[in-house]
């Protein structure tokens, strides 16, 4: 249930994301600078397109940030499984080379009772 | 005794086969295992060109202040190369995780597609080809009729194709938890780097239109040279056509979830599993898509 929750929240700050990016979107549109005929007004724009530009950015981080955790922490898991089905392989392959060993020892077994007494 | 012999064997082999039926078959598994390493490489080349995509749109906002405001000073150059930092370390520490999870699944792959069971069939086969061989030699007759010997050499491979399909569910019933919580923070990350992209992307077809486009359509003297512009254009602008698809291929996610829970209630059949395996190279396809396209030089 608290997962069901977490990922509501980070559901929520994508939706969130997505319409501070489209802002950002909207502040770099080729010409848009041609709105302000002022230089003061224009450099100002400028900066603050800057720092809204950066704002996006670090929200981006900070929502990766939390998944990359999230990832992590599934990391102990996956290492073990990987460990389980590694040891199963061997086990099979070790089952197969035990009746190859087996079949050989017959061969040898054929040749002994065979040998002229 | 020959005749006791023949029925042990088919019995054991009509028990195996019948255990066989009740779970998802190897193909099943094989299928799974496979879309799950798909996905991992795909989210992989996501994460690549959304490192890249990130920068170069941060270049381009770069440039174009530079442009506007050429006395900004070094501060906004540090503060802009600071995310890039960050988000560089985030996405590397993503790649890490994902070429765990997909050697997660090739392991996953290897045993589901092991040839071990029709080595031990082999394996068996001799072994009473030798044994009638002694016997011949040594009484005069076989051990083991023909007939029986080929029911009899086929136990090892029944018992080891079960072997490994029940190794393989009591690995994905034992790591379930883990799985269903990577595949939904999977999803979300998909998200994120749906609308990253989408947002860098136009970010830097928009500057570069600014940048590259519009000086020379806006300049007094008429373009000299129509075509390379026009061509320039065309690729400036078509950017951003695959963001579409890869909104729609993010949906393998949610797919993936469900077969991994068909899987583990015994529902996941052949039909599916191609469907998601179709559904997966979708998003490989997309995110290869974006990645030829990241290495298309704008200007030329």
């Amino acid at each position: 249930m608290s997962e069901l929750v977490s990922n509501t929240k980070i559901d929520k700050q994508l939706e969130f994301l997505r319409n501070i990016s489209e802002i950002k979107v909207k502040l770099f549109r080729p010409g848009i600078e041609s709105k302000f005929p002022n230089r003061e007004q224009k450099k100002q724009f400028n900066e603050q397109r800057l720092k809204w530009s950066n704002f996006v950015n670090q929200v981006e981080i900070d929502i990766a940030a939390v998944l990359v955790d999230r990832l992590e922490q599934n990391e102990a898991a996956f290492e073990a499984g990987i460990e389980a089905l590694d040891r199963e392989i061997q086990e099979i392959n070790d089952t197969v080379a035990f009746l190859n060993l087996f079949k050989s020892t017959i061969v040898t077994l054929g040749r002994i009772v065979t040998l002229p007494v | 005794m020959k005749y006791k012999l023949a029925i042990r064997a088919s019995a054991i082999a009509l028990i195996g086969a019948s255990l066989a039926a009740c779970d998802a078959s190897l193909e099943e598994y094989q299928k799974f295992a496979k879309a799950g390493k798909e996905y991992a490489l795909a989210i992989d080349t996501l994460l690549v060109t959304s490192a890249d995509y990130f920068v170069d749109a941060n270049s381009e906002i770069l440039l174009r202040s530079d442009r506007q405001e050429p006395e900004l000073d070094s501060r906004t150059y540090s503060e802009i190369t600071a995310t890039d930092d960050l988000w560089l370390v985030l996405i590397g520490r993503m790649r890490q995780h994902t070429i765990l999870l997909r050697r997660y699944f090739i392991a996953l792959e290897n045993l589901a597609t092991s040839d071990a069971p029709d080595q031990a069939q082999q394996a068996t086969d001799n072994i009473f080809k030798q044994l009638n061989a002694v016997s011949t030699d040594i009484q005069g007759n076989a051990l083991v009729p023909n007939h029986i010997d080929s029911a009899l050499s086929r136990i090892p491979q029944i018992i080891l194709s079960e072997k490994i399909e029940g190794a393989l569910r009591e690995e994905l019933e034992q790591r379930k938890e883990a799985i269903y919580q990577e595949l939904a923070t999977q999803e979300l990350v998909l998200k994120l780097l749906t609308s990253q992209l989408q947002t860098n992307l136009r970010t830097i077809r928009d500057n570069q239109d600014h940048r590259l486009l519009l000086p020379l359509y806006a300049a007094r003297e008429p373009i000299t040279n129509s075509d390379e512009w026009i061509l320039k254009r065309r690729n400036i602008r078509t950017m951003t056509v695959s963001i579409e698809a890869l909104n729609n291929a993010t949906q393998s996610s949610e797919e993936f979830k469900e077969s991994f829970q068909l899987l583990l209630e015994d529902n996941f059949t052949t039909e599916r599993a191609n469907a998601l395996l179709s559904n997966i190279n979708s998003l490989l396809d997309v995110a290869e898509e974006f990645k030829k396209a990241n290495n298309q030089p704008q200007e030329n």
